[in-house]
């Protein structure tokens, strides 16, 4: 017998259940984490002026030459400064909107160097050089393979309204990128871009050591855990947060952040959101529980012990869709503009993008790759993490629309982005995309390209292939060719189709078969793009031969002069994803009239309806 | 004549005149299949796709999103020999096209047969009789074609600025708004649509093909009568949403789509049970018309 009374008063102290105290120590149950030795660790004492939306800020790191060369200068990012004018690289080549969402000429973002020194009060020189988002300090003398050294900096910053993921919406504020941010040396030299439109991030792991002062009735969040709360007895508090092997910090603050929280096998499971969005809260931290339990499973632990979600307002929807370390920022947003039918459940834009940023705590938190000159191996590798979860948890075809036969899987959607523009290869650095190639290059491709290896490979090889490359380049900077390496050892085959083909190559294809007749069946192979598939022959007898193809050949003509052919399938099983077309996979001697009366009744009967429902008889 | 007894008066004469719903049903099988002999024939290469099976088993979101997106590959499939198209997108397009020309397929036979049918109901309880169905089809086939004219040019009127106001202020101020604008709509276009039904009783009752003075006639009779006609029209509606509502949640879930010869005999039911149900609200608004003129002044 139900109990809703007692159902419902377990699930609301479920999930409104308060997250741990500040200071409260990692839960049980899990591993102690081992982190690497911090490269760039940084300490930093900010305050937010929360009528002006301005930090000021003291920032100490630590820096580790763990290079063999020696290193003459330091470079910096200083994100923020893309928001500063319409002149910045950003700005200009994204026209001034991101995601949908304009940049504000009249509340723009900036940060500035006020001084620098070195530990021991040698001041630095810092120098802002391209378009301001980088910035360059030259050392008085090289900093030796080994050695550590430490810098000092004062800096000023305005956060911009929302835009580009950073900023604040009212009282709400989401500080990303938002603090002078070492870039990484390698190769001999500092591996740091200007901040392009559609690039990302590239940092070296540390230790993160932040105290956040703001006023006492804002609700904080944070990448890491807090060490502790000080209330200063004027209205403020100083928030302290500490975090291990991470390669970036984020904060947010609202004073109407909710905060809603689960133990998900050791690891706190934390919601903040506003209260607009209660509606959002089970729904947000079941699929958040479902998806580290799965990548977990797959991949390898989580190994922090907290994670946090936040929510964003609908005026900020711009700070949501992204990922931090131990942190992202979901939104209620509708990715089919849907608003209603997200909020009902149809549309599971909510789930979707929960599922996704969390898969990015793998595939980019602790896989670090260089998210601006090869984006498609971060995203691309989050998105088909996504697309398997979402299909696991939420099913294959209803996983993003489920409206009462009006169905749409995660991936078909991924698909559908993909036949739009397939020519586009996979690897190349963000800003070598426009906007719409990058969207296909680092997202949709990539679930289509993996999904195809997959299914190749078989489920179990691919996600052995994942998981060693997961353990092997956990807290590091891995390379294209390094997962090329893994997959191939793993698998025990050459994948040059994989790399040389849909990686690095832009290449398309489209398996079709042409003619059939009593003895003899054509196939072909549209598109220089060649992956290796199975031709499934059907005789009239009812017998079947599965036969290889390797696709060199444009065409291929298959001769049974001794049987009967009753039909032909290239791709049987639907390996080939990345098949720009599966309707003409198969031929057949004989029509399927049975098949084909039953859609035309069907077409027949929604004419019928048609005509009713037009005032007709 | 209140607006209940009227309802059954409008039920008497839906199950009295059997030979109607025949005849409404042939013609809307007729139209329908004029419109999806084209659609069904361009299908018949697809036949010989495998795929057909899948798509006749339940139409998947890739075939549909495949279908729709394949004259947009073509510029990347100039390499290799050119394939044969499956079908499906030329099916996809004829019907589209016949989907776009069911307004017109309505209108026509609706005009048409919406004489005979209002005459036989205005006579009722006399038998049925084809030579006069067939006259009162050929005598306000004309009146009642411009009639529809005439309506959708006035609606478009009409409701154009409405929607759009209703639409600007949703965006403007908030969805929320469609709380209130939307009911407004929906109650605006349900007076508009028992008037233009009413318009055409008015013109076989009063035996005048005149229609403005049928319009006229029918308007005075709605402004007077306005709670007997929201009475029979809401009884109405709600005979068709419970007909909608055993076809789609009880009969719908279990019908099998590959045994399509058992799920286009229910469909049919459906049909002949929505023509029913439109046959009722018909003979009821006959029914509460006559009714009205034979009181005593």
């Amino acid at each position: 017998m139900k109990r809703p009374a007692l159902l419902l008063t377990f699930l609301l102290c479920t999930v409104l259940a308060p997250a741990a105290p500040p200071g409260a120590s990692p839960p049980r149950g899990i591993a102690p984490p081992a982190f690497p030795p911090p490269i760039a660790s940084y300490a930093i004492d900010v305050t937010l002026d929360a009528e002006a939306m301005t930090l000021t800020a003291h920032e100490t790191i630590t820096y580790l030459n763990n290079s063999a060369e020696a290193i003459p200068d330091l470079v910096f990012h200083l994100y923020l400064n893309a928001f500063r004018s319409q002149d910045s690289f950003f700005l200009r080549e994204s026209g001034t909107v991101h995601r949908g969402y304009g940049w504000d000429a009249e509340h723009p973002g900036w940060i500035e160097v006020s001084s620098a020194r070195l530990g021991d009060g040698t001041p630095l020189q810092v120098v802002e050089i391209e378009d301001g988002t980088l910035a360059r300090a030259d050392l008085p003398t090289p900093l030796l393979p080994g050695e550590t050294l430490t810098v000092e900096l004062d800096f000023r910053a305005g956060l911009p309204r929302v835009f580009a993921r950073t900023g604040y919406a009212d009282d709400f504020v989401m500080v990303g990128q938002w603090f002078p941010k070492l870039g990484v040396w390698e190769d001999g030299g500092w591996n740091a871009y200007p901040f392009h439109a559609n690039a990302e991030f590239y940092a070296d792991f540390g230790t993160y050591d932040v105290a956040i002062t703001l006023p006492a009735t804002y609700l904080t969040g944070a990448t890491g855990m807090p060490v502790n709360v000080t209330e200063h007895g004027d209205g403020t508090q100083t928030v302290r947060y500490r975090a291990e092997g991470v390669i970036d910090f984020v904060w947010t603050a609202s004073p109407r952040f909710r905060q809603a929280a689960r133990q998900v096998d050791g690891v706190e499971l934390l919601y903040l959101y506003l209260p607009e969005h209660a509606w959002s809260v089970e729904r947000v931290l079941a699929a958040a529980e479902a998806a580290l339990r799965l990548y977990s499973e797959w991949y390898g632990p989580y190994p922090y012990p907290r994670l946090t979600v936040v929510d964003v307002p609908d005026e900020g929807e711009g700070a949501g869709g992204m990922e931090y370390p131990t942190l992202f920022a979901a939104g209620t947003m509708s990715l089919l503009g849907l608003e209603a039918a997200g909020r009902a459940g149809i549309e599971r834009s909510l789930e979707t993008v929960v599922v996704h940023e969390l898969a990015h705590q793998w595939w980019q938190s602790m896989v670090a790759f260089n998210e601006a000159e090869e984006p498609w191996l971060d995203e691309g590798l989050t998105d088909y993490s996504a697309v398997r979860v979402m299909t696991a948890v939420y099913g294959a075809d209803t996983s993003m629309l489920d409206a009462g036969g009006w169905e749409a899987g995660y991936f078909d959607t991924r698909r559908m982005e993909y036949m739009l523009t397939p020519a586009v290869p996979m690897y190349g650095k963000a800003w070598d995309f426009s906007m719409i190639e990058y969207g296909i290059a680092a997202y949709s491709k990539p679930v289509l390209a993996l999904t195809t290896l997959e299914r190749i490979l078989g489920e179990e090889t691919m996600r052995q292939i994942l998981r060693t490359f997961f353990e092997r380049y956990r807290f590091s900077h891995p390379r294209t060719e390094d997962f090329r390496a893994v997959a191939e050892e793993v698998s025990g085959e050459d994948l040059s189709w994989f790399f040389d083909g849909l990686v690095y190559g832009n290449g398309v294809v489209n398996y079709a078969v042409t003619a059939i007749d009593a003895h003899q069946v054509t196939v072909v192979r549209q598109g220089s793009l060649v992956i290796p598939t199975e031709i499934e022959v059907t005789f009239a007898d009812g017998s079947t031969l599965l036969q290889p193809w390797d696709g060199q050949e444009a065409t291929l003509t298959l001769t049974y002069p001794e049987r009967s052919l009753l039909r032909a399938q290239i791709d049987p099983q639907r390996k080939i994803v990345i098949d720009l077309q599966w309707s003409d996979n198969g031929l057949s001697r004989r029509p399927d009239l049975w098949a084909w009366l039953a859609l035309v009744t069907r077409l027949l009967y929604r004419l019928q309806g048609g005509l009713l429902n037009w005032g007709g008889l | 004549m209140a607006g209940w007894a009227a309802f059954g008066g409008g039920l008497k004469r839906a199950t009295q005149y059997g030979w109607l719903l025949v005849l409404l049903f042939a013609v809307n099988l007729l139209s329908a299949l004029c419109l999806a002999a084209l659609p069904a024939a361009t299908l018949l290469p697809a036949a010989c796709r495998p795929v057909v099976r899948e798509a006749a088993d339940g139409v998947d979101a890739w075939l549909v999103v495949e279908t729709l997106l394949v004259p947009l590959q073509r510029p990347w499939l100039t390499e290799g020999e050119t394939a044969s198209p499956s079908g499906f997108g030329q099916a996809a397009t004829t019907a589209l096209l016949a989907a776009l020309l069911v307004p017109v397929a309505a209108w026509l036979p609706s005009s048409l047969l919406g004489g005979g049918v209002l005459l036989t109901l205005v006579k009722a309880p006399q038998p049925f009789c084809l030579r006069r169905f067939l006259w009162g089809c050929w005598h306000w086939f004309g009146a009642f074609l411009l009639l529809g004219l005439a309506q959708a040019g006035l609606a478009l009127l009409l409701f154009a600025a409405p929607v759009a106001l209703a639409v600007g202020l949703g965006t403007a101020v908030g969805a929320w708004t469609a709380w209130g604008t939307v009911p407004l709509l929906l109650l605006g276009a349900a007076v508009w649509l028992a008037w233009c039904e009413l318009t055409r009783v008015a013109a076989v009752a009063e035996a005048t093909r005149n229609i403005a003075r049928a319009a006229l006639s029918a308007g005075r009779f709605l402004f007077h009568r306005l709670g007997a006609v929201a009475l029979l029209y809401g009884a109405a509606l709600a005979l068709l949403l419970l007909v909608h509502a055993l076809f789609r949640l009880l009969l719908l879930p279990l019908l099998p789509l590959d045994i399509w010869p058992l799920a286009m005999v229910v469909q049919q039911f459906f049909i002949l049970a929505r023509l029913w149900t439109r046959l009722v609200r018909l003979g009821g608004s006959t029914a509460l018309w006559l009714a009205d003129r034979t009181l005593p002044s």
